[in-house]
């Protein structure tokens, strides 16, 4: 299942650090997105584009996750030669990310 | 017009957005004054990118420091403002805000301005500070120094207070350079409610619905449709948002009656998250906010409830953004389509990683890079590409950072003679751009050396 089937993301630039926050279309999957959308997923999704670290932070009024990355838009939208200055399509690579899917209601 | 208490401060404060960034469309705010029935309008002219752009227009002599969509904004919205009784402030003032109160004095007239009264916020320009200083660059752990006389400017980052001040001497208008987004939402939020700057949980609060109005239309259907999981219909009617805030500083977000776009829990909920690091300590020149608690609530009547944000104490230095000249950027772009385009492209992309290897061997060229448009230019190897399905038409697109404008014409040059030696096919897309990189750079000042003050004036 790719996260995009439960959740929508958005993308935000500072400098070189990108950040990326995850909303599910249901607040009832955020625990299933705690246990299993981890820093080290994302890091591992996102591979050679994010030079630094991965930070995970919850936001648990709003039920999100929001993954801060650094290094992660080759110098920031001031410099980079990228296509992708601000890093706006990340929050597409974001949802590209494929996960089991969770246990239907019912099941363990 | 709202309910005052028995203190005389108004229960809720109706406050609109006229102005997201740069390229924001000047009709939008037009709207929002015409329609909103607000009391307050506030602007956000500013990036990382258009501040530093705009002292380059300054230095070069190219344009106005000030925001170049300032006279749009003085003949179609100012006056409009004037008439409904609504108060505006923004960082339009940008790298000279002098120059826009001058500009604004000599059209006053003109505009059907003529009795507003405008204050000018300064204090923003920190860049003899920091050179004096030879404060550190954040990003790099080295000195101001390292970047000789390629600084361009050094602003720091204003609160919420020198806007409040001037509200509260009457100002109509209220402009500057690098007052912070939040904190121009914040300032008649924090005058009209009589907040303290010490009222933590009431400054995050309002901090909080500030973050939600100040990015405009990424809340009210922007950057959100994504068919079939999220669904905007119309997008032919933008509306920026508005709030009802209380004083406690939760807030009720709103769009304009009968436009397009999408406003829901679920736009709010995203925004909140837009460009936030820690939410648990987000901080700001006026308070360090924690969101993280933060609810959004769909009510009946369409709108967004956001409550659940605490303060603590304000940072006792502030953020300065600073503007340095590195270069240029050369870049450009030739297109294949048709049967084997894929493989063409990949073939043009081999050619071009040899000759640009070589031509930053001869230029200062600090680094490029060769990418497939339709394939891998946005994620790299990242990228889900179909080995069954591959793209009917890709373009090849090189970009470098080079010293010197001339190796990034060179650059560019390498990509157009691909037309007379390179695969089958080959489209120009006219697509040269040759651009003066002005980068930006933190550093920390601490508040005592900053001084904004306002002067006040009579269109």
């Amino acid at each position: 299942m790719f996260l995009r089937e439960i959740a929508c993301a958005r993308a935000g630039d500072k400098g070189d650090v990108s950040n990326v926050v995850v909303v599910p279309h249901d607040p009832g999957a955020y625990p299933f997105l705690v246990e299993h959308l981890t820093a080290d997923r994302v890091r591992g999704h996102f591979g050679e584009l994010v030079r630094g670290e991965v930070t995970r932070y919850e936001m648990p009024g709003i039920s999100a996750l929001n993954f801060v990355m650094q290094g992660a838009l080759g110098g920031g939208v001031t410099r980079s030669i990228w296509m992708d200055t601000h890093g706006k399509s990340r929050a597409s690579l974001m949802l590209t990310l494929e996960l089991d899917r969770p246990p239907a209601a019912g099941e363990t | 017009m709202s309910d005052r208490t028995v203190t005389g401060r108004p229960e809720s404060v109706r406050i609109g957005c006229g102005s997201a960034g740069a390229i924001d469309r000047i009709s939008l705010g037009v709207d929002m004054v015409r329609d909103g029935d607000v009391r307050y309008l506030a602007l956000d002219c500013l990036a990382e990118r258009s501040l530093a752009l705009a002292h380059l227009r300054r230095t070069s002599g190219s344009g106005p420091g000030y925001d170049p969509r300032l006279a749009e904004i003085g003949a179609q919205l100012l006056p409009l403002a004037r008439e409904r009784g609504v108060s505006v402030i923004a960082n339009l003032g940008a790298a000279d805000p002098e120059g826009a109160m001058s500009f604004l004095q000599e059209h006053a007239a003109e505009y059907g301005l003529t009795g507003t009264k405008l204050a000018v916020i300064a204090g923003d320009d920190v860049l003899d500070h920091v050179k004096q200083a030879d404060s550190e660059i954040a990003e790099t752990g080295g000195r101001v120094s390292d970047f000789a006389h390629a600084v361009v400017s050094a602003n720091a980052y204003l609160g919420y207070e020198p806007v409040a001040e001037a509200l509260g001497e009457g100002a109509d208008v209220v402009i500057g350079g690098r007052i912070a987004d939040a904190s121009l939402f914040l300032g008649p939020l924090a005058h009209e409610f009589g907040w303290s700057n010490e009222d933590w949980d009431e400054l995050a609060a309002g901090s909080c619905i500030a973050h939600l109005l100040e990015c405009g239309t990424y809340v009210t259907g922007g950057n959100f449709a994504d068919p079939p999981y999220n669904v905007v219909e119309d997008f032919t009617r933008p509306s920026l948002p508005l709030a009802d805030v209380a004083a406690d500083g939760s807030a009720v977000l709103r769009k304009l009656p009968g436009s397009g776009g999408a406003l829901n829990s679920m736009t709010c909920k995203l925004q909140l998250g837009y460009e936030i690091h820690d939410p648990a300590h987000h901080p700001t020149p006026d308070v360090v906010a924690d969101f993280s608690h933060v609810e959004a609530i769909d009510q009946d009547d369409g709108g967004v409830l956001l409550r659940g944000a605490a303060g603590a104490p304000r940072p006792g230095q502030l953020k300065v953004v600073i503007g340095v000249a590195e270069g240029f950027i050369g870049e450009n772009t030739v297109s294949f389509g048709g049967l084997g385009a894929l493989e063409r492209a990949e073939g043009a992309k081999g050619i071009l990683e040899h000759r640009l290897a070589g031509l930053a061997a001869t230029y200062d060229i600090e680094e490029w890079r060769v990418d497939l448009l339709g394939v891998d230019a946005l994620h790299g190897d990242r990228s889900l590409v179909s080995a069954d399905h591959p793209p009917y038409e890709v373009h090849v697109r090189a970009a470098g950072r080079c010293t010197e404008r001339r190796a990034a014409e060179a650059l560019a040059h390498e990509v157009e003679y691909l037309l007379l030696f390179g695969p089958a096919g080959a489209a120009a897309a006219h697509r040269t751009r040759i651009a003066q990189i002005v980068s930006t750079y933190s550093a920390y000042v601490d508040r005592e050396l900053v001084a904004p003050s306002f002067s006040l004036v009579t269109l």
